[in-house]
């Protein structure tokens, strides 16, 4: 039988906020419950190109990744889970085993925990896109330590023992966090919290259960130098000078944005 | 386009292909971000999963005996993302508006004069908000006329190469930068 998200993951709150309370209490320099401070304001971030902020756009939501494929192929549902299956490779099995775990688990999103900066992911998406509210409109929400396919299972199996025992609910962030980061914390001045929170290839994942309308991403950082690049597309096209493609979905991607300030109130921050 | 033993190939990109991996000839893989957000680095085999399996890029492994033809074949691409993609300035508001309109100033400043009347057109003709604001209307179109008379003044010359007993002169006349 599928698991209920905030079911398990009440079940763990006692133990996991227990555990940090007690690390906290034996740090007599309140370090860790300043970097409590800094993980409980942490949003949940995901780092995407412009062609799904075109997609986002369109669909008026943050999809899921089988919905994203289905609109890459027109809306023809099918073909998108057979190109979802195909980029999935030899780990679609690993993915459909955790999502199985959990009741609607194909629906997840799946964010970072990011308490500040531009996410994990920049290399492969420019655009932060954050998400503050996360258990608003009754959306399910987990937190787990690390990346979930890679740390609970295998070609052959999932480890749902572990899994049942570590995933955390959303307002528990904080104390997560010090449990899973904090004695890395203590060896760092706190201008480096942030990346010991979120960094590439290490961050807490949070899994969001839908719906997800746009209207809920609050905000999206950007690097500031990517951010003037953007407004260059939109002078130089309003200039009568042709772009090339990729600048032209690029510049189709910085006027969706700008709309979504405007209509839904998003804040557009650059950051060094 | 070749697909066979070519000297670099486009390895992955998302459909908008403003960033992209490409292998070259030596089998380093790089991995290409967007202009403007910094400069192209090598990266490990495991950025192709991540890119594909995580960030639903094309896996495109296209060989090319050119920079410019994989170039040429990225922007073919990217180009499919073209329909339906021209989002207009119809609802820009006075932020929007503010940003051209510095723009603009820049580009004239710079010696573009024609590329800030051609924005300054765009705004008066397009934008709600400038076709319905008095105040904001006539702020461009005041801008349209100083970019006129300015543009009828002989180029500006640096003041270095301004003699020194006419250097003032040439300030007063504006025929040097400020």
């Amino acid at each position: 039988m599928a698991w209920a998200v905030d079911v398990i993951t009440a079940a763990n709150t006692a133990a996991i906020t227990a555990l940090a309370d007690h690390l906290m209490a034996d740090d007599d320099s309140g370090t860790l419950r300043d970097f409590r401070l800094l993980a409980d304001r942490a949003a949940a971030s995901t780092n995407v190109d412009a062609e799904k902020i075109r997609c986002f756009d369109e669909s008026d939501a943050i999809l899921d990744v089988r919905g994203f494929c289905t609109w890459q192929m027109d809306g023809d549902r099918a073909a998108g889970l057979r190109v979802f299956g195909e980029r999935q490779g030899d780990w679609l099995p690993r993915r459909q085993a955790f999502e199985e775990l959990w009741l609607d688990g194909e629906s997840f999103r799946y964010f970072a925990v990011n308490a500040g900066g531009l996410g994990t992911q920049g290399a492969y998406g420019k655009f932060c896109l954050l998400l503050t509210e996360v258990t608003e409109r009754g959306r399910v929400a987990a937190i787990f330590p690390g990346d979930s396919l890679q740390r609970y299972t295998t070609a052959t199996a999932v480890d749902s023992a572990r899994i049942m025992r570590e995933a955390a609910a959303w307002t528990i962030r904080g104390s997560v966090t010090v449990v899973e980061r904090g004695p890395e914390a203590l060896t760092i001045h706190e201008a480096g919290w942030l990346e010991v929170i979120c960094r590439p290839g290490q961050y807490l994942e949070a899994v969001v259960g839908p719906p997800l309308p746009l209207a809920d991403i609050a905000e999206v950082r950007l690097p500031a130098s990517y951010l003037t690049q953007l407004d260059d597309y939109d002078q130089r096209e309003l200039a009568g000078e042709a772009l090339q493609e990729d600048q032209a979905n690029e510049l189709r991607a910085f006027r969706s944005l700008q709309r979504w300030r405007r209509t839904l109130g998003l804040l557009i921050t650059p950051l060094p | 386009m070749s697909t066979g033993a070519g000297f670099i190939t486009l390895v992955a990109m998302p459909r908008s292909g403003e960033t992209f991996l490409v292998r070259d000839a030596s089998g380093t893989l790089w991995h290409f971000p967007p202009a403007g957000a910094g400069e192209a680095t090598a990266v490990s085999e495991s950025a192709i999963d991540e890119a594909v399996r995580r960030h639903n890029w094309d896996r495109i492994d296209a060989t090319f005996d050119t920079w410019g033809a994989l170039d040429a074949d990225r922007q073919r691409r990217a180009a499919a993302l073209a329909p339906g993609r021209d989002i207009g300035i119809v609802d820009y508001d006075a932020v929007d508006v503010r940003r051209i309109l510095s723009g603009a100033c820049a580009r004239a400043q710079a010696g573009e004069p024609g590329a800030a009347r051609a924005m300054l057109h765009r705004l008066l003709r397009e934008v709600t908000l400038v076709r319905e604001d008095c105040e904001l209307h006539d702020e461009i179109t005041q801008l349209l006329m100083d970019l006129d008379v300015t543009s009828r003044r002989p180029p500006r010359r640096d003041l270095a190469g301004v003699r020194p007993e006419y250097q003032e002169l040439a300030r007063r006349l504006e025929l040097v930068p400020a």
